[in-house]
């Protein structure tokens, strides 16, 4: 009996390895996440062609507390897609959800949100965007004492829309989903990024960190709602001015590095006066810079693969769609990131 | 010379004689002031000073308003709070607690603002718990659309009910409050109800809480503001109105068009109860007057009112007095406040009548300063400069000069109302010299270098025309080298027009000197602009330096101008005495592109290329050549010992017609070109666009010719001259009929009539020109 019970279980785990390394189909997707832009740009525009991005992820609008009427949408897109921009990609919307606004509302209140919400989306693709998708996703980072108002406003906009509903995920409610539940939806996209607070883990890279990812992937499991994989591809400056933290610089560029002195791993110093964005960087100010390098990247694509249970067809996405962000990767290291999904 | 019509069209716009980048444009406010009424410091009215834009709608008004409103106000909502505590907390605290402490800051016990913490040390639970109210009424204090953008608004189901729960607990609180802590509730219930539309609620808290009042605060008069502003039009609303422009300066913008100036203010009048209501209503009716108001100032004089009310409207009726005088004076242009439809021509003759009778204006005002202030109780500086430049108007300078001398000495030096005072001196010094002798007092040297420094432009700019008008268009031209320093559409350039009306490139008005000596100057002044300049030049003291400065770069310009003012006489010889001074690197240089335009040939053309390249552009011209060349075919076409007379007629011919608006050589007569043949108004326009010197010298030509043939030619082209000045005289009509121009021209009638074997040849065969004229033998 037992060399049986031995060699059933050897088979097994071999299926279980032949299962792993079944070819995956994989959709390539941007994220886009920039409010104020009426249109992208050429060179963005030419990731998607080149890429052969299929989806892109736009956000319509984020949804935040209001002290009139209870939420209210914000930072509204500026982006309009006409039929002449020929992209190919499917525009799905995206709308970001503050937790805050799930802390005193009711049900009806969420039956209102969601008919709001679906309204809203429904008017900005009319207007702005050309072409429509069958599905709409949320972005809520919700607690578990969140989650059944969560859980039930998706649950309202599917009843209402009849759309695919797909949320982002984050790695602890992916970890633990016992706690945090399991959002009801049709799929969800794994957020493998900004993994620790930034504030709070000062030689911790708050976007990705290797070691990190490693302890929220744990071991494979299947999470009961289909994946959707998403990988960070921007970088970010924090600076920090009489060891207070001020803000992030939003737009960086190279030149910037020319005035900064290493100091240990992630952080520099300011060697000269300058002023960037609204900040006027002063000799000694502190910058914790975290980038995602190209090696990062295709590490943790290979790490989430080899750790998470993927359907035979899944939308990688890179966050997010800027061209200047991009400009870090050429084309081959970001097509091989999707194409790791895919072997 | 040889250049196209097109590319010169473009290069034309580009030229830097006549600047902007888009093309001058029609400026909305040109006012002469010098006079600044914030010098005098009149807070509250700061937004309500004379201009035109508050009387009109201006291309700039949404930018101008955004201007007038930053003014900041006397915030009595802090006064009267700062009275509540006693005079215990400072403003800023005050201001820091009511406008910008959020909720949870004035709830902490452990608050670090000052008025929070005297409210909780005198255990004024009432008072923090209405500021605690009134921020969380303050989003409601709105109007609302939809976030959601839904068709249907529905943002009033959403929020009606709310303000309808904050309306409810503000007239609670009301009846368990007292004083001021009640009246600010019962105003939060008003305005959260006028956000509500619900005017009857409005009417039914005022009249509970605010109708009976006698002594009135701050609080009064917003309540006043939200009751009034929701009636329809009437002498009452008016009265209102009127209370609350004296009374809430916050409200000020909001309620000044409310008042209705189709309402006679005697009706007005009829419902004031007491003096502070007349006053009131002077005021606002003075302030909604762009005319004479003197009648304004003398009831609010007569009923004693508050001295800043008529400190501001004499201020306003000075600035008044400045623009219709002033503005014509010294601009050429109508005053900045006109009724008159835009498209009008202006009369001129009206403008100089309507001052006349301003002027006769301004001595019952100075009558009323002298009357009202024979006390001299009045604020100094503003009725002391008032009286001195109002004398000044009136041209009486020595008077004027007596009130500055007297003020300067009671105002400290670094004053910025000194400074006012130095300028009307400066004025009156200037304009009471004897016209032929006048100059640049020494007094005021100074003067006009700190101007220069500040960018004072229209006070310099005033100086130079008071020269101008005592004779001395030397200096006058001098100053106008220091105005308007970059070419740009900045608030403190000047502009103005020319007294002989000749008009500027696409518009009727100049900014630089350059274009304005073109238009306004003879030769006979600029050559004694020249010579003083030339003089000058030895001159090494700091304000020569400076007066000369600009211009010295540009002597060049000036002796083209005299030069081409000479051509424009007809006076070939004294023409090239200018232009031999002119360095030949102007003729190069990027300013006028003469390298381009002289490269066609001015002493050759055919019936047809006037203005495109022909075969004789070859050889290179300047300006001083083509007068030098011209002078002495002029002289040998005039020897009678001369064998080729016609034929030099005929180039002299030629030339001259080049020089005209249809030649290839226009720029010897003119700084730029356009196809519209619209008269400048400068002294050979007659020449210029009617070829009259052209046409005589073909005929001269034809005259001596032996040839037959060529004779038919210079015929012909006397009739393209005549043909020109008959298009010219038709440009603008409805019956402008070719067939009929033809017709009309005697001279292809004479050449029909004379030579019938070569008229249609010459008329209808383009290749023509060449065959005749080589008839006449080559040369």
């Amino acid at each position: 009996m037992k060399p049986f019970i031995a060699t059933f279980i050897a088979g097994i785990t071999a299926i279980a390895f032949a299962c792993k390394t079944k070819p995956v189909i994989v959709q390539p997707s941007f994220y886009f996440w920039k409010s104020n832009n009426y249109g992208l740009s050429d060179a963005e525009r030419k990731y998607l062609d080149t890429l052969n991005i299929q989806k892109l992820y736009v956000k319509f609008f984020e949804v935040a507390p209001d002290p009139v009427f209870g939420n209210a949408p914000i930072a509204k897109t500026s982006l309009h897609i006409s039929k002449w921009d020929s992209i190919n990609a499917e525009i799905i919307p995206v709308v970001f959800i503050k937790n805050e606004i799930f802390l005193h509302v009711s049900k009806a209140g969420l039956d209102s949100l969601a008919d709001n919400l679906f309204f809203l989306v429904n008017k900005i693709t009319e207007e702005k965007i050309v072409t429509t998708s069958n599905e709409i996703q949320l972005d809520c980072d919700w607690t578990a004492t969140t989650k059944e108002q969560y859980f039930y406003l998706l649950k309202s906009l599917k009843r209402l829309s009849q759309k695919t509903i797909s949320v982002t995920l984050r790695l602890y409610p992916y970890k633990y989903p016992e706690k945090m539940g399991v959002p009801p939806v049709d799929k969800a996209t794994l957020m493998c990024y900004n993994l620790v607070n930034a504030l709070q883990n000062e030689g911790i890279n708050s976007i990705l960190d290797l070691d990190e990812l490693k302890r929220y992937m744990g071991q494979q499991k299947k999470y009961p709602v289909r994946l959707d994989i998403a990988l960070p591809v921007y970088s970010w400056m924090l600076v920090y001015q009489n060891e207070q933290f001020m803000g992030p610089i939003s737009q960086q560029d190279n030149s910037l590095l020319d005035m900064l002195t290493p100091l240990n791993k992630l952080w520099y110093e300011v060697s000269r006066d300058t002023v960037v964005d609204n900040y006027y960087l002063r000799s000694g100010d502190k910058i914790k810079f975290e980038t995602i390098t190209p090696d990062i990247l295709q590490q943790a694509a290979i790490i989430v693969k080899q750790n998470t249970i993927l359907s035979d067809s899944v939308t990688v996405s890179l966050f997010h769609l800027d061209e200047q962000k991009l400009s870090n990767y050429s084309y081959e290291i970001l097509h091989n990131v999707f194409t790791a999904f895919s072997e | 010379m040889k250049y196209f019509i097109t590319f010169l069209l473009l290069l034309a716009s580009s030229i830097c004689l006549y600047i902007f980048a888009c093309g001058p444009q029609y400026p909305d406010e040109v006012r002469f002031s010098i006079l600044r009424p914030a010098v005098l410091q009149q807070k509250g009215f700061e937004n309500f000073h004379y201009s035109r834009h508050l009387f009109q709608y201006t291309h700039d008004y949404e930018e101008n308003i955004k201007e007038l409103q930053v003014t900041p106000l006397p915030d009595e909502n802090i006064a009267l709070w700062s009275r509540y505590c006693k005079g215990q907390v400072s403003t800023a605290e005050i201001e820091e607690a009511v406008y910008r402490s959020d909720t949870q800051s004035v709830q902490s016990a452990s608050t670090q603002n000052g008025m929070i913490q005297y409210l909780q040390k005198t255990n004024n639970k009432q008072a923090i718990d209405y500021i605690l109210f009134a921020k969380e009424c303050e989003p409601f204090n709105r109007l609302f659309f939809n976030p959601w953008e839904r068709d249907n608004n529905g943002a009033d189901e959403q929020v009606v009910p709310k303000r309808n729960k904050l309306i409810e607990i503000a007239l609670k609180k009301a009846t368990q409050s007292l004083n001021d802590i009640q009246l600010r509730y019962a105003f939060l219930a008003i305005r959260l109800a006028y956000y509500n539309n619900d005017p009857a609620l409005i009417k039914e808290i005022y009249q509970q809480y605010f109708s009976k009042r006698a002594q009135k605060s701050i609080i009064d008069y917003w309540a006043l503001y939200f009751h009034t502003i929701i009636q329809p039009e009437s002498v009452s609303k008016n009265l209102d109105i009127a209370r609350v422009y004296a009374n809430a300066p916050d409200k000020r913008m909001a309620v000044i068009y409310e008042y209705k100036k189709n309402i006679a203010i005697s009706s007005t009048l009829s419902l004031a109860k007491n003096n502070n209501d007349r006053a009131a209503v002077y005021l606002i009716d003075g302030v909604r007057n762009p005319g004479r108001a003197l009648l304004n100032l003398k009831n609010l004089y007569l009923l004693n009112a508050k001295p800043e009310y008529l400190d501001f409207l004499l201020m306003r009726e000075i600035n008044k007095l400045e623009d219709w005088l002033y503005t014509p004076e010294y601009y050429l242009f109508p005053p900045s406040i006109s009724f008159e439809p835009y498209y009008e021509e202006i009369s001129y003759s009206k403008i100089w009548k309507n001052m006349e009778q301003d002027r006769v204006y301004a001595r019952q005002v100075l009558q009323f300063i002298d009357s009202a202030n024979a006390a001299g109780t009045k604020n100094k500086v503003l009725w002391g400069t008032a009286k001195a430049y109002v004398h000044l108007m009136l041209k009486e300078h020595n008077q004027a000069l007596t009130a500055t001398t007297a003020l300067q000495k009671v105002i400290n030096k670094e004053d910025a109302a000194f400074y006012q005072l130095q300028m009307i001196e400066a004025l009156a010094l200037t304009a009471r010299q004897e016209k032929g002798k006048a100059i640049i007092p020494e007094k005021i040297k100074p003067l006009l270098l700190t101007s220069f420094q500040k960018k004072n432009y229209p006070f310099i700019f005033a100086i130079a025309k008071e020269l101008e008008y005592k004779g001395n268009t030397s200096d006058a031209a001098l100053l106008m080298t220091k105005v308007n320093q970059k070419n740009e559409w900045l608030p403190e350039n000047v502009y103005w027009k020319n007294a002989k009306g000749i008009n500027n490139k696409y518009v009727d008005f100049y900014w630089e000197y350059f274009g304005y000596l073109d238009a306004q100057y003879s030769a006979a002044q600029l050559n004694v602009l020249i010579k003083n300049i030339n003089a000058g030049k030895l001159n090494k003291d700091r304000f020569s330096e400076w007066k000369y400065e600009n211009i010295q770069k540009d002597m060049s310009r000036l002796y083209d101008l005299l030069g081409t003012k000479y051509i424009r006489e007809n006076n070939l010889e004294a023409a090239l005495k200018a232009f031999k001074n002119v360095n030949d690197t102007l003729w190069t240089s990027a300013r006028y592109s003469y390298e381009f335009y002289l490269a066609a040939n001015p002493f050759y053309t055919n019936m047809y290329n006037e203005h495109t390249p022909t075969h004789a552009d070859t050889i290179r011209y300047t300006k001083t050549t083509i007068t030098s060349t011209l002078i002495d075919y002029v002289k040998k076409a005039n020897d009678p010992l001369q064998a080729d007379r016609d034929y030099y007629y005929f180039l002299a011919a030629n030339c001259y017609l080049n020089m005209t608006q249809y030649g290839n050589s226009w720029m010897m007569r003119r700084y730029y070109w356009t196809s519209s043949e619209r008269t400048t108004g400068i002294v050979d326009d007659e020449e210029y666009f009617n070829c009259t010197l052209a046409k005589k010298y073909y005929l001269e030509a034809k005259k001596f010719t032996k040839s037959k043939k060529f004779a038919a030619l210079c015929l012909r082209m006397a009739g393209r001259c005549e043909k020109h000045k008959l298009n010219h005289a038709y440009e603008y009509s409805f019956n402008r009929d070719e067939e009929k121009i033809f017709k009309q021209n005697g001279y292809y009638r004479a050449l029909k009539t004379q030579y019938p074997e070569y008229y249609d040849d010459l008329i209808s065969n383009c290749e023509s020109f060449e065959n005749y004229f080589a008839s006449r033998g080559r040369r």
